[in-house]
């Protein structure tokens, strides 16, 4: 219910603006796209939200993307990746070393 | 065109506060300290991102850090014997790695899980045993020079390397 009111205050402006096609016309171009840009998004936000659509409309969900936590370099010439738990040296390979210092107590 | 002005002035002021964020957004990682600054250029290396992150976001809690970090120590050297040349795997004390692995786990199994859980574990092993062939064959010279410098200078890093 609170989507349906919500998208009708989006909407609303956007069929006023529509009504109003005349005096826009008479607006300067740019400023035109632009009021037109705005809406567009409001509308279109409110119509994508995920939280509100209908699974059945739109299918499932994608699943989430798996995101690598970031990688850091702890001395230099090592770069540590946390989501393999695992460092190597720069420009080389498997530093068991570095990945036993930094991962393998915890 | 006068009513655009201070809907201009928000998007210029959204897009510097923006920008003036931008190191704090990305210094929020998981990132010790001790890391090198946002935005440095980390030295490139030979591990293979996208074989390891596809196998990485499938498998989840199977295993706590530390058995992560344990398991990826047993399959380097493991790899190591197949790459490099001189070595071989002291098979006795690798035995007793994978079963410290296989063993230590805090969760309550009954008879099936156990045996699905064991399997899990070897299967993840196998993965990085598999993605450590490719990375040393992808560069054999650093791979065992790697391994040299373990064999030589283990620390407190389990050796199975002979």
């Amino acid at each position: 219910m609170r989507a349906k009111i919500f998208a009708a205050v989006i909407l609303a402006p956007a069929l006023v603006l529509v009504q109003a096609a005349p005096s826009a016309a008479r607006m300067n171009s740019t400023a035109a796209a632009i009021t037109a840009g705005v809406v567009g998004l409001a509308v279109g936000a409110a119509i994508a939200d995920s939280a509100h659509r209908n699974p059945y409309v739109y299918g499932p969900p994608p699943a989430p993307v798996y995101v690598a936590p970031a990688a850091f370099s702890p001395a230099a010439n090592v770069v540590c990746y946390p989501g393999q738990r695992a460092c190597y040296y720069g420009g080389g390979a498997y530093a068991a070393d570095w990945s036993w210092r930094v991962y393998g107590r915890n | 065109m006068i009513m655009l002005k201070p809907l201009r002035g928000a998007l210029v002021a959204f897009a510097l506060c923006a920008t003036a964020a931008a190191p704090a957004f990305a210094q929020s990682g998981a990132a010790p300290s001790g890391a090198a600054p946002s935005g440095a250029a980390l030295p490139d290396d030979d591990r293979m991102d996208h074989a390891w992150n596809d196998l990485l976001e499938s498998e989840g809690g199977l295993l706590s850090g530390p058995q992560y970090t344990a398991l990826n120590n047993l399959a380097f050297q493991a790899a190591v014997v197949r790459v490099c040349d001189g070595y071989s795997l002291d098979t006795e004390g690798f035995g007793k790695g994978i079963a410290g692995v296989l063993t230590s786990t805090d969760k309550d199994f009954d008879e099936r899980q156990e045996k699905e859980y064991g399997a899990a574990v070897l299967v993840a092993f196998g993965a990085r045993f598999g993605l450590f062939l490719a990375e040393g064959n992808g560069d054999k010279k650093d791979f065992c020079d790697a391994a040299a410098k373990l064999k030589a200078t283990p620390g407190e890093v389990p050796l199975f390397l002979k």
